[in-house]
């Protein structure tokens, strides 16, 4: 229902007063005492009853009309109420229950009005729908299966489209392999027709060439064969010697050659015989000749002699040498000194030594003179050091009262006791040297008598013996030696005659002094027995040579004997030489090839007449050679045959499995159905996603259809209330919509607990929710009267913006003195009271 | 068939066939390419280099990244680009003025384009597929209109996105 247009004539102190609403909200405004209150009372008198005693206190008291009229949309048609019209459309508990608002408002929420309870209570039209939403709410678990059975029905669809597009793919990928085998088959196909082409052509004209090839063999043989027969038929005219002729004549050959070679090596060996004998004889001559005597045996006595006389002569020799021998060195002293010896050597000795004493002794003497005298020269020395050091000290302590050059004296003092103590110091370092010198000649002294003693011992020991006594013994051994010496000098001189004899003797033959003799004794005994020798050799040589003589004359009727049989084997033959015989030899050969090659070449003609290529080709390298390539171009060609078969057999193959078009239709056919599938899935996913949602919804509805309206209008109560204080928490809504507050444990009434203004908000809240409980088919409008007056700013903005989503499906008029509400509203008032 | 009849001397194409050409269709499209022209290809999802292709096409070892976002394929592309070299100067871009069939997803309803096919997964009710049918949507999914008061009370309360599966659930036997 909407308040579309009202009239007021005269109503309290409004008169002639005509304002037109608009569907939403709607704002009077006024300020206190403008008669705002006076026209909320006016639309309440049209729209409910209001006591007489109400009304009476708006009626004109100066006696003007009283009344007025509004025109509201109510079940889609306009109706104009008056004022004092007696039907009115609403109860005005009803109507005060759900449309009015005042400032004057009871704000006892003790209770609803039966009437609106019963209304709630009764409203069986939905039953129906409720009804149905539970049957709907039960639905859906099922349904929630079905759409999961449906979506897991499509993906096991998807997956086995997935699957068989794979294998599309991999079929496809086959094809491509396939379509490249096919190609490549083709092209070998290609390449081997064409190789099978060029390898016929290579074939016809190798056959060409072997026919060419046995045609021009054929003429060959003939011609060969020919020529064959005429040398034979040439070599037959003469003589022919075959093997065993041959080699009977060789071997009657050989006897013959054989003997005159034996003969001819006999003559020689005879001749040089001669030659050899001939020469030892004159070399025996020579020898002789040497000798310088008549006959060999009366030379060979006298070498004998000489040689014992020379081995005399040695023996004596090594006895004279063997006595010179047996001096010994150190019988020289012997010799110097005589018997008085042993004496002088002593005295000789002793001089040395004490020459070498008595020099030492007088440096000696030198040495301490010396440290002495400067042992004196540190004394003093010494002394005037100290006297001068003394003499500057006082000085120095004088010079303190004297003058200034009292201390050059002082330094003069000073300097000379230093000069002298340097002196003290030098002195006393040749004095410690002069002293390690005498200590050294002492050291000498002291060895020089320790070699005196020594010396005699030394002496003795030169001759190897111990004591005097001994060394006599020695001596006595001299003068025995000395006696000896005449008698061996006597002996000499008669040796040296004879070997001067035996050297005459011998010098004819090369003999100087008496070394040479053995060496030349020793040659003439050797030429003696070289004269035997070959005296010896002489007699064997003759005694050859005649045996050589019987033999050569044996060896010469043998030759003549063979050489009368071979003249007589050669004339048997008709031929005068041993060369007819090896060229007539020769012949019966050439003769023997000539028929071997007419065989060989008849054989050949036959072969090639037979046309048999594997005899020919064991002959012909050049037709073997044909023939082998003949054999690999068959064999190729066989070969390329085969793999021609065997592609093109693989091709057909291939070209069996090509059915491209209707797999790539299945595969399209395939793409379309999964897209639909993957959209379906899409569908039963978002209803999948929407499904709790609805359930969720239907719950609500049917909360809302079948729940307590206890319920529903304490839940829109206490939500509407929240928005102006947390107090909301603590209502609690009782079954008549009275309302309590719970303070600890405790429920009190509102009045007694709340502040009016909460009280206020509250009321606003309880009004605003009973009205929506009760779902009328048709929204009644909001009538406040400067309702608002105890909000505090905060709370004037939350019912502005109330107002303004309330007014969206329900009228509202607001009537109100506050500017600030108009202002957070942000609507322009519809009319303005002053 | 439009690319061939380019006048270029050298053309050249990337992603021409995708992935369900198969080698004689190939062979086939590639042996249309005339004879003075030469063409160079690279595919991403086939290998050419063993099929029996004509003298004149070439098949490119390796893809240039000048071209990365580059494909001559109907199937991928809504509209297919072509590569075409004149004379031997630098190249242009060639747009086919054919479209692509390229499955596109529209978040608004709007009248399809050429190679276009419009599909709406939102349910409709069956009343109103005659007029989408006129926008030329194919719905895949719609419901049926209200059989009583009671359904058609219901259904208005429902909110839109829940009434196909408001009415499914209604006529869920059981």
């Amino acid at each position: 229902m909407q308040i579309r247009q009202l009239y007021i004539k005269g109503f309290g102190k409004l008169k002639h007063l005509q304002i037109s609403f608009n569907s939403g909200l709607n704002i009077i405004y006024g300020p206190n005492e403008s008669g705002k209150t006076t026209l909320y009372n006016f639309v309440r008198s049209c729209l409910c009853n209001l006591d007489e005693s109400e009304l009476k206190k708006y009626e004109p008291w100066d006696g003007e009309e009283f009344g007025g009229e509004i025109s509201i949309y109510r079940d889609k048609e306009e109706v104009v109420l008056s004022s004092f019209s007696a039907e009115k459309p609403f109860e005005r508990s009803f109507a005060d229950s759900l449309m009015f608002l005042s400032d004057e408002e009871d704000v006892e929420l003790r209770k609803a009005e039966d009437s609106l309870v019963a209304r709630m209570r009764n409203n069986l039209q939905r039953v129906e729908e409720a009804q149905l939403l539970k049957l709907l709410l039960n639905k859906v678990p099922d349904y929630g299966e079905i759409l999961l059975s449906e979506k897991r029905q499509l993906e096991i669809k998807l997956k086995e489209i997935e699957n068989e597009l794979q294998k599309f793919h991999r079929a496809r990928q086959e094809s491509f392999l396939r379509a490249a085998e096919i190609s490549k088959l083709t092209q070998k196909i290609s390449t081997l027709h064409e190789e099978q082409v060029k390898l016929q052509t290579q074939m016809d004209r190798l056959y060409q060439r072997i026919e060419e090839f046995l045609k021009q063999l054929s003429q060959d043989l003939e011609r060969k064969l020919k020529e064959i027969e005429d040398r034979l038929a040439h070599e037959k005219k003469y003589t022919i010697i075959d093997d065993p002729e041959y080699e009977h004549i060789s071997e009657a050959k050989a006897r013959l050659e054989e003997s005159s070679a034996l003969y001819k090596e006999r003559s020689a060996k005879m001749e040089e015989m001669s030659r050899l004998l001939q020469k030892i004889i004159e070399e025996r001559e020579e020898l002789l000749k040497s000798f310088g005597e008549k006959d060999v045996e009366t030379f060979r006595l006298k070498v004998k002699n000489l040689h014992l006389t020379y081995k005399l002569l040695e023996t004596k020799l090594e006895q004279i040498r063997e006595f010179e021998s047996s001096y010994q060195d150190n019988w020289k002293y012997f010799e110097k000194f005589g018997e008085n010896f042993l004496d002088e050597l002593m005295n000789e000795r002793m001089r040395v030594q004490d020459q070498e004493e008595a020099q030492l002794r007088g440096k000696l003497k030198v040495l301490e003179e010396d440290v002495a005298k400067d042992k004196r020269r540190i004394g003093q020395s010494r002394l005037t050091a100290i006297v001068l050091l003394l003499a500057a000290v006082v000085s120095t302590i004088l010079g303190f009262s004297m003058t200034r050059w009292w201390f050059m004296f002082s330094g003069a003092l000073g300097l000379g006791a230093l000069i002298f103590a340097l002196r003290v110091r030098s002195l006393d370092k040749r004095v410690s040297r002069m002293e390690e010198e005498t200590l050294k000649c002492q050291l000498e002294l002291r060895t020089i008598e320790k070699k005196r003693a020594m010396t005699v011992q030394k002496f003795l020991e030169s001759f190897g013996v111990k004591d005097a006594t001994q060394l006599r013994q020695i001596y006595q051994e001299y003068r025995d030696w000395l006696r000896e010496k005449e008698r061996f000098e006597r002996v000499k001189s008669e040796l040296q005659r004879e070997v001067e004899d035996l050297l005459r003797e011998l010098r004819q033959h090369g003999a100087q002094e008496l070394s040479d003799v053995p060496t030349v004794i020793l040659r003439l005994e050797e030429k003696v027995s070289l004269f035997d020798e070959k005296t010896l050799k002489i007699a064997q040589l003759r005694e050859t040579i005649e045996q050589l003589r019987n033999e050569l004359n044996d060896l010469d009727r043998e030759r003549k004997l063979r050489e009368t049989e071979f003249e007589q084997l050669l004339q048997s033959f008709d031929v005068k030489s041993f060369d007819e015989v090896r060229e007539a030899h020769e012949r019966y050969y050439r003769i023997e090839n000539l028929l071997f090659e007419r065989e060989k070449v008849e054989r050949v003609k036959n072969c090639v007449e037979k046309r048999d290529f594997e005899c020919l080709s064991k002959q012909y390298a050049a037709l073997s050679n044909l023939l082998d390539e003949k054999a690999k171009l068959e064999s190729l060609l066989k070969q390329v045959g085969e793999d021609l078969s065997g592609l093109q057999s693989e091709l057909v193959e291939l070209e069996k499995h090509v059915d491209d078009e209707s797999m790539l239709q299945r595969a399209v056919e395939l793409l379309k159905e999964r897209s639909l599938i993957e959209l379906r899935i899409l569908t039963l996913n978002m209803k999948l996603e929407r499904l709790p949602s609805l359930s969720q919804f239907l719950s609500c509805e049917l909360e809302n259809l079948t729940g307590s309206y206890v319920r529903s209008f304490a839940s829109l109560f206490v939500n509407i209330f929240k928005k102006f204080s947390k107090l909301a928490d603590n209502v609690v809504v009782d079954k008549d919509l009275s309302v309590k507050i719970a303070v600890g444990s405790d429920l009190q009434r509102t009045q007694t607990v709340l502040s009016r203004a909460t009280l206020d908000q509250m009321v606003l809240s309880y009004k605003l929710a009973l009205h929506d409980v009760l779902e009328l088919s048709e929204p009644l409008p909001l009538i406040v009267d400067n309702f608002m007056i105890r909000f505090d700013e905060e709370r004037l903005r939350t019912v502005a913006v109330l107002l303004n989503e309330l007014s969206k499906r329900r009228q509202v008029v607001l009537l109100t003195s506050d500017k600030q509400l108009v202002d957070f509203l942000g609507v322009e008032p519809i009319a303005r009271l002053s | 068939m439009e690319f061939l009849s380019l006048d270029a001397q050298e053309l050249l194409a990337w992603n021409l066939f995708g992935d369900l050409a198969m080698p004689q269709q190939i062979e086939q499209i590639l042996s249309l390419v005339p004879a003075d022209k030469t063409l160079r290809l690279r595919e991403e999802n086939v290998t050419l280099e063993h099929l029996a292709l004509p003298s004149n096409v070439f098949v490119l070892e390796e893809r240039d990244p000048e071209f990365e976002n580059f494909s001559s394929n109907p199937v991928e592309v809504e509209k297919p680009l072509f590569f075409v070299k004149e004379d031997n100067e630098p190249g242009v871009f060639i747009e086919s003025s054919v479209r692509g069939c390229k499955p596109v997803q529209r978040e608004t309803f709007s009248t399809p384009e050429e190679g276009q096919v419009l599909y709406t997964l939102e349910p409709f009710a069956e009343d109103k597929i005659e007029e989408l049918a006129r926008l030329q949507f194919r719905v895949l999914n719609s419901y049926r209109v209200a059989k009583n008061d009671l359904e058609r009370r219901l259904l208005k309360k429902v909110p839109e996105r829940f009434r196909a599966l408001f009415v499914e659930m209604l006529d869920l036997q059981g």
